[in-house]
């Protein structure tokens, strides 16, 4: 499973060692609260990570691809943001300082627009993977809700990009990021 | 067709789909409410049981029905099929947590008490646009249910249950021309 969710997250551009951040957290659930909210923390920082990843990788895509698929991966950009906004305000509440935005955050995008395409899909994939396998670990009620709603956009996100695929957007009925 | 009444289409659609909007509205209030009233694990899992069951003979009325047209109707059998699975599922959870497996829907009346609407549904638009207070109504319990559940390891089942009902909406909003993803958080509110 972490190196199935290793893969996912390079395919995303995220180092191994961010993989194995997250899956690292959480993992020893030792009692009280201040053992729960440092988890909470680590876990919104691997999180923050992932989506800014993904703004930079949309950020590229919204130059390369034209027209209503440029549109699209604008609106996903922004949604990604809204993400690491969030997530990142969380952390802040439970005291935590989240990973700073990077300025120059490389990834690499392939040119083509079926290649953009599928890299974005690549994309929502990792981030499918990776909150499924957070949301177990997070303590907070309010963070799981948080985690499960951004879970879903993600996955409709993927819906989108498997149509402009020519493919099924919804062929499965529980979404893990493993669907073909 | 002449300018006058291609304004009247388009304000007969707008007004159609105000309406159709404020009604998908009572299905998530009324989805919300009954998983509310749930305290345990095992009561917050039978109200997802009976969601899911619901809106699976819902789907199978409305396929069988043929209303919505050839195409959309092969869509709504597939989504029956992933409702029944997702009942499936949570039976077996439910079953793990000692829980007593909800009397299953066998009627539109019994669907209209859980999702009602179904047996307004007449024409493909209406058809499409309950289908979409469904979703909607589901999502919205399931997120509702992540803030409650006690049982961490139930949560994979659940959030990738919503998640499959997030794409049903996708395809949902592309037969009504709707815009596909329409916020970064996606809680089933309307």
């Amino acid at each position: 499973m972490v190196i199935g969710r290793r893969a996912l997250l390079r395919a995303a551009g995220l180092s191994a060692g961010s993989a194995l951040v997250l899956a690292g957290c959480g993992g020893t659930a030792a009692g009280g609260d201040d053992a729960d909210t440092a988890s909470d923390i680590e876990l919104l920082g691997a999180l923050i990570e992932l989506e800014q990843t993904a703004v930079a990788g949309y950020t590229v895509a919204a130059r390369r691809l034209g027209g209503s698929l440029g549109a699209v991966a604008r609106r996903f950009r922004d949604h990604e943001r809204e993400h690491v906004d969030r997530l990142s305000l969380a952390s802040r509440r439970l005291g935590g300082t989240p990973p700073a935005p990077r300025a120059r955050l490389e990834v690499r995008v392939p040119r083509g627009e079926r290649a953009i395409l599928r890299h974005a899909v690549g994309i929502e994939d990792a981030a499918i993977a990776a909150y499924l396998d957070a949301l177990p670990r997070l303590r907070l009620p309010e963070l799981r809700a948080t985690a499960g709603s951004i879970f879903t956009t993600e996955a409709e996100h993927l819906a989108v990009l498997r149509d402009a695929l020519g493919e099924d957007p919804a062929p499965v009925a529980f979404v893990d990021g493993t669907a073909p | 067709m002449s300018g006058g009444a291609t304004r009247r289409e388009a304000l007969r659609r707008g007004a159609a789909a105000a309406a159709v909007l404020a009604a998908g509205a009572p299905l998530v209030a009324g989805a919300r409410a009954a998983l509310a009233q749930a305290e345990t694990d095992a009561d917050i899992v039978e109200s997802l049981i009976g969601l899911e069951e619901a809106a699976a003979l819902a789907y199978r009325t409305a396929a069988a029905s043929g209303i919505a047209g050839p195409r959309h109707t092969r869509t709504l059998w597939r989504f029956a099929r992933h409702e029944q699975q997702h009942a499936e599922a949570l039976l077996t959870v439910l079953e793990a947590l000692g829980g007593r497996a909800p009397r299953p829907p066998r009627t539109v009346a019994d669907v209209d008490r859980i999702l009602p609407g179904l047996g307004d549904a007449r024409t493909p638009e209406a058809v499409l646009e309950y289908a979409l207070g469904l979703e909607s109504a589901e999502v919205a319990a399931y997120h509702d249910a992540h803030a409650r559940l006690a049982e961490p390891k139930l949560l994979p089942t659940t959030a990738s249950i919503m998640a499959a009902q997030g794409q049903h909406l996708v395809v949902l909003r592309a037969a009504l021309s709707q815009p596909l993803v329409q916020r970064a958080f996606e809680t089933g509110e309307r």
